[in-house]
């Protein structure tokens, strides 16, 4: 992994268990821009971070697309099993996105 | 090295960026809502803020016209454009502006509240994604008032769709001169004000996101070069089938996520996948099948709260252009001269791109190089005229759905200007830039007499929203009013004219529904000014006469902003 991507993935982890955390507590405003700013960077980046996307609007573009996506798609499932825990179902998301930016700086 | 030596080095553009910046900062002034009209924020903005403009676009010139342009510095002076374009509404505006985009807020707060649609309500609601997506966010942070994003999501929103048109560029032009000045055509010249807190913003994004995806991934022939003349043979991408199949599952997952978050961006961006196939480009016709089932899917299965007892009149307009026309353009040139001017300017650069992009075509095609499928990306999506008028807005939803290829071929024709190193041509080109940047600036404030709110607006319906009971009525006269940014569901907010008999008055109309309250403000009052000819204070006017007939008093009266409750309450 190129040093520039462990910068990225080291400053992800660290948003990804704030926002986390964040979600298990009432954060206010402060709360609502990480999660926000997590959804955006983190588990996009996962993905897109190893498709070979040639530059870091590629990269930094489909990061933001497919992270709204995923969450999208979580909040649908849950609306549709009629389970609406955004709380734990966001602590979740960020747990498991930060496992896999704990395997990726490995 | 010499500080002489060093200021060579250094060049014009970084200079050229900072006195743009200290235009633009220096500038910015806080404006009164209140005390615009029909030509919006214009007079209001400082001649020394205009001057950022032409800068910051020559700053972009002279690097790209260097023979090694610096991309940290490009970078850089685009980063101060998203700013200076898309910040400038909500650095000088008090409130955020948009009725609707509070109307998002609360929708999105529903669903906080509640972990499910309000049915029967909205055609919205039908489309929940984006307010599913606010919600999940909110919730999870215990924060409950949606509200306090508005104001600077158009700097976000608007952001991060330069980054994904600076992505497409870069991955169909290479990451070279035309790249940068497509992502810069894109960014002078989105008048279209569609980055707000909305479904379609945040869908917009999805979408570049799988064009994306597709181009680096998904396309066996790049988009300019010819494919192979052999028909039936589709060229495989030049990678592995991890990063095909990886790619393909994002671009569906995508088109899923969009079914349910946006009516018509799904739909697009199946037809776009359906145009690449067609042109030989893309390796598997899968993409667009299953791009287009999603929605479809979706409108039969998840959106019957919208759909039941209107089905007829969906489809009632397709290939009807003359209403889609009507609606789009000779309806959009109503109102006063000031906003008639308005609506020109947005014409003008439209057109302005548009012409450009064919200019740019025709010399690519004369070039050797393969247009027609970038030429249809180009042109699909003003195929959906023919389709729907969508209440009037189908042909701003067709020039943004169309501008990252437009200015992708602008990009590509602007850079081969530069390359051919006549000084003339790269005069011209700055100044057609500036011109459609300048005019993108002015339009996109043009409506704010009526979409820009003020303190005291928001303030009257906090009250009127803490004073009703459920069931009651909190009625505007026109929709230039934060309806519905709370109590939904709860009480029920109208503008009373949109529910009126035809050809009544403001006084007839309030007394033919009775509202528990009204509201009236500075934004109504321009409305009924540039678009009804009604006189300056009208509302007021209104106010008073309800309230010597005995019909209302006023509880809320702060600079123009009125709140009513009925007497007999």
């Amino acid at each position: 992994m190129r040093t520039g991507d462990r910068a990225i993935a080291a400053a992800l982890l660290v948003l990804t268990v704030a926002a986390g955390v964040l979600s298990l507590v009432d954060a206010g405003l402060v709360g609502v821009l990480m999660i926000l700013a997590f959804v955006v960077l983190a588990p996009g980046w996962v993905i897109a971070s190893r498709l070979k996307l040639a530059g870091p609007s590629l990269v930094w573009s489909v990061s933001a697309g497919v992270g709204i996506a995923i969450t999208i798609a979580i909040a649908a499932v849950m609306v549709l099993a009629g389970l609406w825990y955004p709380d734990i179902a966001m602590a979740a998301f960020a747990a498991a996105t930060g496992v896999a930016l704990l395997r990726r700086l490995r | 090295m010499s500080p002489t030596r060093r200021l060579r080095w250094l060049g014009a553009a970084p200079v050229l960026g900072v006195l743009a910046t200290v235009a633009w900062v220096t500038g910015l002034r806080t404006i009164d809502p209140a005390a615009l009209d029909g030509l919006g924020v214009l007079p209001a903005l400082s001649p020394i803020l205009l001057a950022a403009y032409p800068l910051l676009v020559a700053a972009v010139l002279v690097e790209l016209c260097r023979s090694a342009p610096r991309r940290w510095l490009l970078a850089t002076l685009t980063v101060l454009g998203v700013v200076a374009v898309y910040g400038l509404l909500p650095a000088i505006e008090p409130v955020a502006r948009m009725p609707v985009g509070w109307l998002h807020a609360g929708f999105a707060d529903y669903f906080a509240q509640h972990g499910e649609p309000l049915r029967a309500f909205d055609a919205r609601f039908s489309w929940p994604g984006f307010f599913q997506l606010i919600a999940m966010v909110t919730s999870a942070a215990g924060y409950e008032n949606t509200t306090d994003l508005l104001r600077w999501a158009p700097l976000v929103l608007g952001g991060l769709a330069v980054l994904g048109v600076r992505a497409l560029s870069v991955v169909v032009l290479g990451d070279g001169r035309a790249a940068w000045l497509a992502t810069w055509v894109y960014l002078l010249a989105n008048w279209t004000e569609q980055e707000y807190f909305s479904p379609q913003a945040t869908s917009y994004l999805l979408l570049l996101a799988a064009l994306v995806l597709t181009m680096r991934h998904l396309l066996g022939t790049r988009l300019m070069v010819r494919p192979p003349t052999t028909r039936g043979v589709v060229v495989v991408p030049n990678n592995t089938p991890q990063e095909r199949l990886a790619s393909l599952a994002l671009v569906i997952l995508i088109a899923v996520t969009l079914a349910p978050t946006h009516q018509l961006t799904p739909f697009v961006l199946a037809a776009f996948l359906t145009v690449l196939w067609l042109a030989r480009r893309l390796w598997t016709g899968w993409a667009a099948t299953l791009a287009l089932l999603a929605p479809v899917a979706w409108f039969a299965l998840g959106a019957q709260d919208y759909w039941g007892g209107r089905l007829e009149g969906l489809f009632t307009f397709i290939g009807d252009l003359e209403t889609s026309f009507g609606r789009n353009i000779a309806e959009r040139l109503s109102g006063d001269v000031d906003h008639q001017a308005i609506v020109w300017g947005r014409i003008g650069v439209t057109g302005a791109i548009t012409a450009l992009a064919v200019i740019g075509l025709v010399v690519a095609h004369r070039r050797g190089l393969s247009v027609r499928a970038l030429a249809g990306l180009c042109a699909l999506p003003f195929g959906m005229l023919a389709l729907q008028p969508y209440g009037g807005e189908m042909l701003i939803r067709c020039f943004l759905f169309a501008l990252p290829f437009l200015a992708i071929a602008v990009g590509w024709y602007a850079a081969h200007l530069i390359q051919g190193g006549r000084l003339i041509a790269r005069a011209l080109l700055g100044l057609v830039l500036t011109l459609v940047g300048l005019t993108t600036v002015a339009v996109r404030g043009g409506n704010d007499a009526y979409v820009a709110l003020t303190e005291q607006e928001v303030a009257a319906i906090e009250v009127a929203y803490e004073h009703a009971e459920d069931g009651e009525r909190i009625y505007a006269v026109f929709n230039q009013w934060p309806l519905l940014s709370g109590r939904v569901g709860e009480v029920q907010q109208r503008a009373a004219m949109n529910h009126c008999l035809p050809h009544r008055a403001p006084a007839q109309c309030v007394r033919q529904f009775n509202p528990e309250f009204l509201l009236v403000g500075p934004s109504q009052d321009a409305f009924g000014q540039i678009f009804h000819d009604y006189p300056a204070g009208w509302t007021r006017s209104l106010m008073h006469d309800l309230a010597e007939h005995g019909d209302y008093r006023i509880i809320f009266d702060d600079r123009g902003a009125l709140l009513a409750v009925r007497s007999d309450r």
